[in-house]
């Protein structure tokens, strides 16, 4: 999926919070945005994730302008194609396994391929043994795993993750980073936003530096240290 | 006077051991008029609260600024308005509905209308605007959303409802005025209660008491484990 964001502005009462935001996205790989709190890089994922509207610019995704106003449907079949992932995630109601499972059962797949699908990705993110568990019980690494597990059942053609691995321990990281490498080689389009630079560096073919609303980008910027805490 | 009351308790509990057909009628009367009528409420508040807790519009403080004052509008003035307007001169006399339990049906789902709404709206508020983006970013459709934003909330709207039955089961003017308390016909427990208890006749008043706050209390300990669900 190719996506291009053209001179997107968006503004929150009194602050703008991206202001004139030009970015393409169009092969498989990994683009990581860092930046200071406050940058404009969860609002810019929000907008690519098609949760929030920008007041000035266009979206296109595959070369077509993303209609906000247009229907229900039109926008659904493009959320369906892109995945965000926040942090922390936010569990649904049910065991593990139920959580893995909605978004396939939203897409109306049967109970049976659900099932296949869940425990293979499960497999890959160490949650064997968790399927039963009630998903409001897990710990925070857990937790982004889960998350994670959700994205990787539908297999999105963009994946946006909002700091997968703040407050996680190593293994969780470390488990995280590896997820992400693999969907990137199986061809899928991922950005992330964080503040681990070590992370940055390690995953990033394309760092992009955001600062007051505005992309910077180069890996230069990675080394200038505007990154926040 | 320690006497009376102590002949009236006895008298009391006699009639709740007998189960008293005249006593049992009117608990009947209560539950179901005050059942159909937070559910008839709860069915109208569900909508317009997910409509106003989905998403951020102007005036949304105003509309939830208007519903919560209208949960301070006192009983007794719902119940006049509809009185007047259920009257045989009013534009709704010819339903013939005054003085029967489908008024006071029709007055306590009024009564309970903006108190649901404003708590199932908080309700879903509590839930919160990551749920809804969860479910959507997942690939669910507005409607798939709206359903995972009620079932996530489910304990606490409940809960709300649980509130609303009580509010309503324990009112007594308003249910008087378009009920007019007929025996065997319209007559609750709160309004059994005040009249028994006007006429002298304690007996039956305590022992309706008895079963109203037993009933309240059944009905607050389920208001406390939906809450603590809720709350989880």
């Amino acid at each position: 999926m190719r996506i291009e964001v053209r001179g997107i502005v968006k503004r929150f009462e009194e602050r703008t919070a991206l202001d004139g935001v030009d970015l393409l996205m169009e092969k498989p790989g990994v683009s990581v945005l860092v930046g200071p709190n406050g940058s404009g890089k969860t609002t810019l994922l929000r907008i690519l994730s098609l949760l929030e509207r920008p007041d000035e610019g266009r979206l296109l995704m595959d070369g077509l302008p993303v209609d906000f106003r247009s229907g229900h449907s039109a926008i659904l079949r493009l959320r369906r194609r892109v995945m965000m992932v926040h942090a922390p995630a936010i569990m649904l109601t049910g065991s593990v396994r139920d959580n893995v499972e909605y978004g396939l059962a939203f897409r109306g797949v049967p109970r049976k391929k659900r099932m296949e699908k869940a425990a293979e990705v499960m497999e890959k993110m160490l949650l064997t043994g968790f399927e039963r568990r009630d998903a409001a019980t897990l710990s925070a690494g857990e937790t982004q795993r889960v998350a994670l597990a959700r994205a990787l059942a539908v297999s999105p053609e963009v994946l946006l993750l909002d700091e997968p691995t703040a407050n996680l321990d190593p293994l969780s990281v470390r488990l995280i980073e590896e997820t992400i490498r693999a969907m990137a080689l199986s061809g899928t389009c991922v950005l992330l936003a964080t503040h681990h630079l070590q992370m940055a560096e390690s995953l990033a073919e394309q760092v992009l530096v955001m600062k007051e609303g505005r992309l910077l980008g180069g890996n230069e910027g990675l080394k200038g240290g505007i990154i926040g805490t | 006077m320690t006497g009376n009351l102590s002949a009236s308790l006895s008298e009391a509990l006699g009639l709740l051991l007998r189960a008293d057909a005249e006593l049992w009628r009117i608990v009947l009367l209560s539950l179901f008029v005050s059942s159909l009528a937070v559910t008839l409420s709860a069915l109208l508040a569900l909508p317009v609260a997910l409509a106003v807790a989905w998403r951020e519009f102007p005036g949304k403080r105003i509309v939830i600024g208007l519903v919560n004052s209208l949960i301070a509008v006192p009983a007794v003035v719902i119940g006049l308005l509809l009185y007047l307007a259920l009257s045989r001169s009013g534009p709704f006399g010819a339903l013939g509905l005054l003085f029967t339990p489908r008024a006071m049906i029709l007055a306590q789902a009024f009564l309970a209308l903006p108190l649901l709404t404003g708590l199932f709206i908080a309700a879903l508020q509590s839930v919160g605007r990551r749920v809804k983006e969860t479910a959507l970013t997942l690939g669910a459709s507005p409607l798939q959303a709206a359903l995972t934003l009620l079932r996530e909330a489910r304990f606490a709207l409940l809960a709300a409802y649980t509130t609303g039955f009580a509010r309503l089961l324990g009112e007594t003017g308003m249910t008087m005025m378009v009920g007019g308390n007929i025996r065997g016909q319209t007559r609750v427990m709160t309004t059994a209660i005040a009249l028994e208890t006007l006429r002298g006749n304690f007996e039956l008043g305590i022992a309706l008491g008895i079963i109203l706050f037993t009933v309240a209390i059944g009905v607050n300990i389920i208001l406390q484990i939906l809450q603590g669900r809720a709350g989880r």
